[in-house]
């Protein structure tokens, strides 16, 4: 009688499960990032567009706990204000293009059909574009700031959330329940409004959570060629950019602690969309 | 009497899982001899598949397969990767139970069914091609040069079935296992395959393990019937003798619970939930739903004995005969 | 077969045509009229003026100007650049080579590292697997400027083995100087390639019919070759295309980062410099190439898995 071990190669995925203290401690981090963005006029220790609060290129102390930048402002002051426009943007991004899209893919998927398939050969259309690029292209015609490239980047997005709704819309739609209502004599609309969606809403939050997180990067990324948020207003992608000389001169702490922030923001948010996707049975 | 085709002595198997290694199998022994037609059958859970699979080690890794299981002598469990390779491509056969999720989507039915003879026996295509063409037309496969060169998902689930089995036959086996080959058709398609299979045996000289959940099925194609529950077995006899005589309350049950136009009486139906090897005691496994059940019974498992032409595993099978026999009697189709 | 190549073809086609509708719009949504806006900062001479009309066509209608300025842009005459008074075309060429560079430089890291180390994550879940899915989790979402800082910071700052800026000459100069650019560019997408294709791979072992193939005693390595990685090439494939879209977009970004002198740098000074012609010229490129790669793709899909063609036959 003898043992013997089978041959095979085979993984069992299963990072998946459990783990929803790693869920936990994404929300947890996103609390507090947001809550610091909003709090940081109460927060900060500096004004964040004062120079020479401090030496220039300071290493993190008691005074400056991030340091100071190249004309002596305090970065931890800077950090904390530098996530406004980058989180307000992202959140307009975010809600426009989840509603717009989750708008159009309702109504797409409902009235079925001609318009139907117009609208889907547009959304392909639509998805030629990067969002960086077409962000760009808004700047180059409206100038650099804050709403051209929100609203840019809120049509590029705009149709990842389409197809997503509109795929799982199809496939609600044939549900018995839907057809219940309509038998009942309600208007699509109401339908709609007060079925449909209810029910799209689970994978509308776990994509817009998602998208936040890319969003926060190309908005980041405008900011950081120059195009988004100008100086001198504290901003995270920008401050990665000007960080730049400070690195030459062995004085990297503007780029790394605003890029930080952007990294750990961005992480928590894309976790914390998969978790819930995957918690909820449905993996995107 | 010639040495039998398959052996199997007090295999076990365990299996890695989540909770460590769970066991699957509990020293499953049965011979199977030449040109036989064996059944396994069972319900789900109760290790019939993995039984089949542990023949030629087809099992995840990690696996831990004890005991003996040879094949024309030379034991399986032993013997090298590339000794088993040749066991699979030359002298054991599957056919599993889902053919759709059995044939690679990507690929065309003629590069399915030449893949072993091509790459195992470095045949030439175009012979490859011929063999197996004349092996669908054995088997009754209309236009089947045409068939070679389309795709699994543009035929249907009955031919990709009849077509799984002609690539197996194609290798000519000694020794052929069906696993669930019916259980994803529709009952017609069902007869067909089940008649196919039966005639080839016949033809060929096949043996054949034919696995089911379905009593009848393997009633109706098998000389000889092993019956499984929770990873051991727990009788083995002629298929008829079975369904009359069984040895085993399990079985007795199993035979009581199908549903039978002629006898006009309700389906005997088992208490209790079907076990898993895992979750079973030191005892017998069936003891929890078994109304025959003693002491000895909670503390001691029954071993599979030799019990007149079969073998039944419990203590008490001798005694509970009578019994078992008007049980099985309770649905007889006449 | 033909008639998805065909489709999309069309569709590419259009997707092209409505970007440059788009792209050349873009004068006349912006404040101001055409004129104005294109003269921007620049001097308003009467030469200048009548250049810009000329190339504009900005006396004629709109739909006539559009496809006079779409045909000019059809035969390689992208205007004249308000800035430097040259050709666009003779400005964006030179700056071109070095984009190429950077994005192939870029490309080939993500597939070598991408799929390979997927690959390895798949064959040897235990030791690998777990460190590697970690790792590119965390690597995805840095995204490419954040790592062009980190890469500076610690290889050509402190370790000082990379330069920080710069092109650098011929070819052996050009990889020393882009091989820290190319990692940045890469690093997000080779991350997710490495995931897409753990996942594909370790998907395609567990499939029923890599156990039929082994059943039938075919060795190993043959069921690999043609079964798991024949299946796994399909999603691994479609991540190619959305590869293409994020180098593109990262592309100018990093050169900003690098001070490199390719066309995405360049489209980001032409901006500030109002140099709207350049802008247009480099947007169509840009636009072309991601629309050209993603059509490739969709291709090479229907190609590789035979179910999507007879799906798509609505």
């Amino acid at each position: 009688m003898i043992g013997k071990r089978a041959a095979g190669g085979r993984f069992t995925w299963r990072a998946r499960s459990g783990s929803d203290r790693v869920y936990i401690l994404c929300l947890v981090v996103l609390a507090i990032v947001i809550a610091c963005t909003i709090l940081a006029p109460l927060i900060a220790p500096y004004n964040p567009n004062q120079i020479f609060a401090g030496p220039i290129y300071q290493g993190p102390s008691v005074q400056h706990l991030f340091g100071t930048d190249g004309l002596g402002r305090d970065i931890f002051s800077r950090v904390l204000y530098g996530g406004r426009f980058t989180l307000l943007g992202a959140t307009l991004i975010v809600g426009i293009s989840s509603t717009a899209g989750l708008a159009v893919a309702t109504a797409s998927a409902w009235l079925g059909g001609r318009l139907d398939a117009a609208v889907s050969r547009a959304l392909d259309v639509l998805f030629a574009f990067p969002g960086l690029l077409l962000a760009i292209l808004t700047v180059s015609v409206f100038g650099p700031g804050f709403i051209a490239p929100v609203l840019a980047l809120a049509v590029a997005y705009m149709p990842y959330m389409a197809r997503l709704t509109r795929s799982v819309a199809i496939r609600e739609r044939t549900k018995p329940y839907i057809d219940t209502c309509i038998v009942q004599g309600f208007s699509g609309m109401w339908i709609c409004v007060r079925h449909l969606v209810p029910n799209l809403m689970p994978f509308v939050i776990v994509q817009a959570t998602v998208s936040f997180g890319y969003a926060i990067i190309d908005l980041a990324s405008l900011s950081f060629i120059g195009l988004g948020i100008q100086p001198p207003t504290a901003d995270w992608g920008l401050m990665v950019s000007d960080g730049e000389t400070g690195i030459l001169a062995h004085h990297p702490e503007e780029s790394l602690f605003s890029g930080l922030m952007i990294v750990v923001t961005v992480v928590a948010f894309v976790i914390a969309g998969e978790r819930r996707g995957a918690v909820r049975g449905r993996y995107l | 009497m010639t040495e039998p085709l398959l052996r199997l002595v007090d295999v076990s198997l365990s299996l890695p899982t989540r909770n460590g290694m769970q066991p699957i199998l509990d020293r499953i022994s049965f011979t199977v001899h030449r040109g036989e037609a064996f059944g396994l059958v069972g319900e789900s859970g109760s290790g019939k598949s993995m039984t089949a699979r542990s023949i030629t080690r087809l099992l995840p890794p990690g696996a831990l397969l004890t005991g003996d299981a040879s094949l024309a002598g030379r034991s399986t469990v032993t013997m090298s990767a590339k000794e088993l390779r040749t066991v699979r491509s030359r002298q054991v056969q599957m056919i599993f139970q889902d053919p759709r999720a059995h044939i690679d989507p990507v690929r065309r039915m003629g590069d399915y069914l030449t893949e072993a003879l091509v790459t195992n026996r470095g045949l030439a295509r175009a012979e490859a091609n011929r063999q197996v063409v004349d092996v669908l037309e054995a088997i009754g496969v209309t236009d089947a040069r045409a068939r070679l060169s389309q795709y699994p998902h543009e035929l249907s689930g009955g031919l990709l079935q009849r077509m799984m089995i002609a690539a197996a036959i194609v290798a000519e086996p000694e020794l052929l296992i069906a696993d669930e080959p019916t259980t994803a058709l529709d009952v017609t398609t069902q007869r067909g395959v089940v008649a196919l299979l039966d005639a080839l045996r016949r033809e060929r000289g096949l043996t054949l393990i034919f696995i089911t959940h379905d009593l009848d099925l393997a009633a109706a194609i098998c000389d000889r019937t092993a019956v499984m529950y929770a990873g051991s077995v727990v009788e083995v006899q002629d298929s008829g003798k079975l369904h009359t005589q069984p040895m085993h309350p399990y079985s007795a049950a199993l035979v009581a619970a199908r549903p039978a136009f002629t006898s006009g009486l309700r389906p005997l139906t088992i208490p209790g939930a079907p076990a898993s090897l895992a979750e079973a005691g030191p005892g017998c496994q069936f003891m929890p739903r078994c109304p025959y059940k003693v002491k000895q019974c909670e503390s001691h498992r029954p071993r599979l004995e030799k019990s007149g032409q079969g073998s039944v595993a419990c203590f008490r099978s001798g005694e509970i005969r009578d019994d078992l026999a008007k049980i099985a009697s309770r649905s007889s189709h006449g | 077969m033909v008639r998805i190549v065909a489709f999309r073809l069309v569709a590419a086609v259009i997707t092209l045509l409505v970007a440059s509708v788009v792209v050349y719009g873009a004068i006349y949504v912006a404040p101001g009229s055409p004129l104005s806006f294109l003269i921007g900062g620049h001097g308003a001479t009467r030469q200048v003026i009548r250049q810009i009309e000329a190339e504009y066509h900005l006396n004629d209608s709109f739909p006539v100007a559009y496809v006079r300025w779409l045909g000019n842009g059809v035969h390689g005459n992208f205007g004249t650049s308000l800035v430097q008074h040259q050709s666009v075309s003779s400005l964006i060429e030179p700056r071109l080579t070095t984009t190429l560079f950077l994005v192939a430089y870029a490309a080939l890291l993500i597939f070598v590292f991408g799929i390979g180390s997927g690959l390895l994550a798949a064959l040897r879940p235990r030791r690998v697997g777990g460190a590697v899915v970690l790792v590119t989790t965390v690597a995805m979402a840095i995204p490419p400027f954040v790592w062009a800082v980190l890469l500076t910071t610690v290889f050509a700052v402190d370790l000082a083995w990379f330069p920080a800026i710069g092109n650098g000459s011929g070819f052996a100069g050009g990889l020393y100087h882009m091989t820290l650019p190319a990692v940045a560019l890469a690093m997000v997408w080779l991350a997710y390639l490495s995931r897409i294709t753990r996942a594909a791979v370790d998907d395609e072992l567990g499939k029923e019919y890599v156990e039929t193939a082994r059943a039938r005693g075919i060795p190993e390595r043959y069921v690999f070759r043609k079964h798991v990685l024949r299946n796994a090439w399909i999603p691994i494939s479609t991540v190619a295309g959305i590869t293409v879209a994020g180098l593109i977009a990262g592309d100018a970004v990093i050169e900003v980062a690098f001070g490199l002198n390719g066309i995405g740098a360049y489209l980001v000074q032409s901006i500030e410099a109002k140099d709207f012609p350049v802008v247009q010229a480099i947007m169509m490129l840009l636009v072309g190439i991601f629309v050209v790669v993603n059509t490739l793709v969709d291709v090479g899909y229907a190609v590789a898995d035979p179910r999507v063609r007879t799906s798509e036959r609505r």
